[in-house]
């Protein structure tokens, strides 16, 4: 085979297709993302972009059950601390606008080894080459001495890696390093004298925006002791397990049913089932329901509702949405859930405006666990008028 | 709106090359329209945190070659194989005619390809990547690439043996 005259062939057959500006249709598509992402932060953060002043309503409010049936566990008490990965420069340490040198990693990093002059947390290797930005510092005292431990990100093209390094307050010279290589850091403390705390995760897809890595990676938490000599792992795992047992959350719906002459009262059924192999504590069942359609029954016992906003603002096509949250306590591995919800349409309309929707997502509430198979799909449920 | 206008900036200069790109991936001017505005809103969501433009470029692109394999495994996308190319205008000259039918030929070969060994010959041969470029885009070893290449390759001259004559090593073009 001939690669010039195959690159040349390839080069020509590319050249037939059309150019179109798809700018519109991609920010089309980006909105509809952030919808189905279905998480409140999603949407504040296109309130942001937008730049458009939205009232939100935080206003939650109990639902009244019309009887008292249970069926729903109670909500857990839950940590509020959910880990997150750091990835945005730090501006105001004093190493986010020094020089370090950094160490060698081992070839595992493109980032050093040699002087890197930060800025604002970020420095920019010469001639295109890799990015460095400075995304945690601690202080922590090594032998009596100040000194930071810090959490480098180097980015090269579509790749990162992270590193975690302890430097010298008053120089930027290297007194150690903690963690060579890691695919994501969540956290960085010193817990004591001499010892370093780093909250670690197994995998970053840059290939699926969307997911959670959050919720996807493994997450561990790994100790390191100076010895005199250097960091030495004092606590935690060494490795990650290559097959951990996850939680798989899957939804389905039926259709929301209505009928003429039935007061109203419309009717579907939701089954959330955990496909999983670990146990999901602190499942709930997150609704975005056209707000046209006001929850009835006993089934919403000890959910919640607030009142999103108005998305018709930022969103064309999109109707004012309620977002309605139910618990749903634990689901061991393989457990189904169904559950038979009813709404009141007043009046019953066939003439229900595009997009009004009743979507539905099972989630699980932070802190985390290893859940896989993060789907950002919310299921729909027809509205149907008989 | 700094952000939006260098978004705005990006889609705008890389749109030709990815369209390009993803025509070659889908054979079908409304797949690849598709596919880049997939990766493209992806991009968006992304652009934050994506800091410069090459990284954006290196980003979306990614994302374009995973989103193409993914539906691929989605059942109810309908791959566009048996459509001929649209006519453009000023290409119908008469004296362009045999390289027209060399395109439709080509196109027609690699609809016959599988789309991992469709979005490997691309990025070897049209996106000029290496082998280990090939294999970080992908998600896949260095190994993978080169058997996948040969595989590609060598399904390429089953499937259109009237390019292997063009193809032959040493062939003047």
């Amino acid at each position: 085979m001939n690669p010039n005259a195959l690159r040349a062939d390839l080069a020509d057959l590319a050249e037939q297709v059309a150019i179109v500006d798809l700018r519109d249709r991609a920010l089309t598509t980006s909105r509809r993302l952030a919808v189905r992402r279905a998480t409140l932060a999603a949407v504040a953060l296109i309130v942001a972009v937008a730049g458009v002043a939205v009232v939100l309503r935080p206003l939650s409010r109990d639902i009244a059950p019309s009887r008292p049936v249970p069926t729903h566990l109670p909500a857990t008490t839950e940590s509020t601390t959910v880990p997150t990965i750091i990835q945005r420069p730090v501006a105001t340490d004093p190493l986010a606008n020094a020089t370090l040198d950094l160490p060698a990693w081992g070839g595992t990093s493109d980032c050093g080894p040699g002087l890197a002059t930060f800025r604002n947390g970020t420095h920019l290797f010469p001639n295109g080459g890799p990015q460095a930005l400075l995304v945690k510092a601690v202080p922590v005292t090594v032998a009596g001495q100040p000194a930071e431990a810090v959490a480098l990100m180097c980015l090269v093209g579509n790749h990162h890696s992270y590193q975690v390094a302890v430097f010298r307050t008053d120089s930027g010279s290297a007194v150690g390093q903690v963690v060579a290589d890691a695919a994501v850091v969540f956290e960085l403390s010193s817990p004591g004298p001499d010892q370093v705390a780093v909250e670690l995760g197994d995998r970053y897809d840059d290939a699926v925006p969307f997911s959670d890595v959050e919720k996807a990676s493994q997450h561990q938490v790994r100790t390191y002791l100076w010895n005199g000599h250097g960091f030495a792992q004092s606590g935690g795992p060494t490795a990650f397990a290559s097959d951990p047992p996850s939680m798989h959350l899957e939804e389905t719906t039926t259709a929301l049913v209505f009928q003429h002459g039935a007061a109203g009262v419309g009717r579907m059924t939701v089954t959330v089932r955990n496909s999983g192999r670990l146990a999901a504590p602190r499942v709930s069942l997150r609704m975005y329901v056209a707000a046209l359609l006001e929850p009835t029954g006993s089934a919403w016992a000890g959910c919640t509702i607030a009142h999103g906003g108005q998305p018709t603002q930022t969103q064309p096509g999109l109707v004012p949405t309620d977002t309605i949250v139910c618990d749903l306590g634990s689901l061991a591995p393989g457990e189904r859930r169904e559950i038979g919800y009813e709404f009141v349409m007043d009046p019953v309309t066939s003439s229900i405006p595009d997009g009004a929707l009743c979507t539905v997502m099972a989630l699980q509430r932070p802190p985390y666990g290893l859940e896989t198979g993060l789907s950002d799909d919310p299921v729909s449920a027809a509205i149907v008028i008989h | 709106v700094e952000s939006t206008n260098s978004y705005d900036a990006f889609v705008r200069a890389r749109t030709p090359a990815l369209l390009r790109a993803a025509y070659l991936l889908t054979g079908d001017q409304h797949l690849a329209e598709d596919l880049v505005q997939a990766a493209l809103a992806r991009t968006h969501r992304a652009w934050r945190r994506l800091e410069r433009e090459e990284n954006a470029e290196a980003y979306t692109r990614k994302v374009m070659y995973h989103l193409q394999v993914a539906w691929w495994r989605r059942p109810r996308v309908i791959e566009s194989l048996a459509g001929s190319v649209p006519e453009r205008a000023g290409r119908s000259e008469p004296d362009l005619s045999d390289r027209a039918a060399l395109r439709e030929t080509l196109r027609q070969a690699l609809l016959k390809l599988t789309r991992a060994q469709r979005a490997v010959l691309v990025l070897r041969f049209f996106e000029d990547r290496s082998e280990n470029e090939t294999a970080q885009a992908l998600g896949v070893s260095i190994g993978t690439v080169k058997s996948q290449t040969a595989r590609a390759l060598a399904r390429l001259r089953r499937a259109a043996p009237e390019l292997t004559d063009l193809y032959l090593e040493g062939n003047a073009r």
